[in-house]
């Protein structure tokens, strides 16, 4: 009996549907378990401890005279959530955020232009001498090669400027893709909601939580990923947009830092540990 | 959760309500065991609401870690699978809700990218990596599934059904979720879910018979 003799038969769409789900084309499934353990795997900070076991304590009774499904379930259960909020910062049902900052995953990234201009070069004084953004330099690294403003020199104008110190390459050393840097520190005001870069990942960039002296911030790394620069106020304008590489950025004090690295995620940690 | 109560409805498998067992103990190893157990699905049920890899994954992934910590909230016995894939349905439907302003961001950067192109750079130009495809979303995932030749009829019947219809059919045959899951997945009643089912199989069963003297008339 052929497909088409079976047109009558009214179980033919269920029937038809039952062997097409045998051959459908999927897209193929990622790797969700490595990620989700090292979502639900955070080991939890000793000062953390004490508070969250205090708010596990049912009402007139010690941490310790809980329940036994709250010894052992929702205390383990509360200091997960804690802590993957605060080292994860916004990844459970906020999204990828800091100050400053977004960062949204795509399915494949919008095409991008031939580079990220830095702006203007300055000499390195006039980048140390900026309130906001704070410049720093990395205690770990000899002085950088150059010092670059964003501001308004891009047309329709960027409410704060954006500060770039850029290190090239030593002989042998890696660099950023098609440059001989090896890596560059951007420092954009991260003391409000407001996001003046966004990034956009897709499916082969990671995106880390990690802590940089107990401030939280991002590593983003595997495939390129793309970094606009947009413009302050309300509404969302796009001033400029590049691919890069891997990054690391994190906030400290009302500034947002984003290290474009060669060295690799542990050493460009080091290095953002030793901004002073 | 709006709809069906599906883990009040079908039984667990031993095995894996040990392991929701170990993993409601704390045990991290017992609940990457079931993630690497429902990970297919979960994801599969995020693409098919989402309509973006990128999206599903986020969302399968959120949604395991949601589950995770809240196991002491699962019904000791159930089913886990129905009750994950609600989780997963919710937070994949929140995704899609938030998709139109990413997209609108997108498309923002290539305007930006096309009009940086345009203008000469000066200053401290970093050159980088070349163009990248632009961003797609798939519009109909349950229809691109059955993007291959032999299975044009069924496509066919699939695309003369309305969003809500081919969803609810996509989830129960193609998917292989239950009734109940199919429900929980997309936030409706049971009853709605059922009924929906009818219609589009109902639907299909003409188109099916319509196509049929077309074909055979080749």
């Amino acid at each position: 009996m052929t497909a088409r003799d079976d047109a009558r038969d009214p179980r033919l769409p269920e029937a038809l549907l039952t062997a097409a789900a045998v051959d459908a084309s999927w897209p193929p499934t990622p790797d969700l378990r490595s990620a989700v353990m090292a979502r639900i795997m955070v080991p939890a900070a000793p000062d953390m401890r004490a508070s969250v076991l205090a708010r596990v304590a049912e009402p007139g009774g010690s941490p310790r005279g809980g329940s036994r499904s709250l010894g052992r379930l929702a205390r383990p259960m509360l200091l997960a959530t804690i802590v993957v909020l605060a080292l994860a910062g916004v990844a459970v049902g906020l999204g990828f955020r800091l100050p400053g900052l977004e960062i949204q995953r795509v399915d494949q990234l919008p095409p991008a232009g031939t580079g990220l201009n830095l702006g203007t070069p300055i000499p390195l004084a006039e980048a140390l001498a900026f309130e906001r953004p704070r410049v720093l330099l990395p205690a770990s690294l000899r002085p950088p090669g150059g010092a670059f403003l964003l501001d308004a020199g891009i047309p329709g104008g960027i409410a704060d400027p954006i500060v770039t110190v850029a290190w090239r390459a030593e002989r042998g050393q890696p660099v950023l893709a098609a440059t001989d840097l090896a890596l560059s520190l951007m420092a954009v005001p991260g003391d409000t909601d407001e996001a003046l870069l966004s990034k956009l990942a897709g499916p082969g960039t990671t995106i880390e939580p990690v802590t940089i002296d107990g401030a939280r911030g991002w590593w983003i790394a595997g495939a390129p990923h793309e970094i606009l620069i947009r413009q302050g106020g309300s509404g969302v304008v796009v001033l400029r947009a590049a691919i890069a590489g891997d990054t690391l950025v994190f906030v400290r004090d009302g500034t947002l830092y984003r290290l474009e690295s060669s060295l690799g995620r542990d050493a460009t940690i080091e290095v953002a540990s030793s901004l002073r | 959760m709006t709809g069906a109560t599906p883990d009040a409805l079908e039984p667990a498998d031993p095995l894996e309500a040990a392991l929701v067992e170990r993993a409601r103990g704390g045990d991290a190893d017992a609940y990457g065991e079931l993630v690497t157990m429902h990970q297919a699905a979960a994801f599969r049920v995020a693409w098919l609401l989402t309509g973006s890899a990128a999206d599903a994954e986020d969302a399968a992934q959120d949604a395991f870690v949601k589950a995770y910590l809240a196991l002491d909230r699962f019904h000791a016995g159930a089913a886990f699978r129905p009750w994950l894939l609600a989780v997963v349905g919710n937070e994949a439907r929140n995704r899609r809700r938030a998709s139109g302003r990413r997209d609108g961001l997108a498309s923002r950067a290539m305007a930006a990218v096309r009009g940086s192109q345009a203008r000469s750079s000066a200053g401290g130009s970093v050159p980088s990596a070349g163009a990248m495809p632009e961003a797609a979303v798939v519009a109909s995932p349950e229809l691109a599934v059955l993007a291959g030749e032999t299975r044009r009829e069924v496509h066919a019947a699939l695309a003369a059904l309305g969003d809500e219809e081919r969803r609810v059919v996509t989830c129960r045959y193609l998917l292989g979720l239950s009734e109940a899951e199919t429900a929980a997945v997309l936030g409706i009643p049971a009853g709605t879910a059922k009924s929906r089912l009818h219609r589009g199989l109902r639907r299909m069963r003409d188109v099916l018979e319509a196509i049929a003297p077309a074909e055979a008339g080749r």
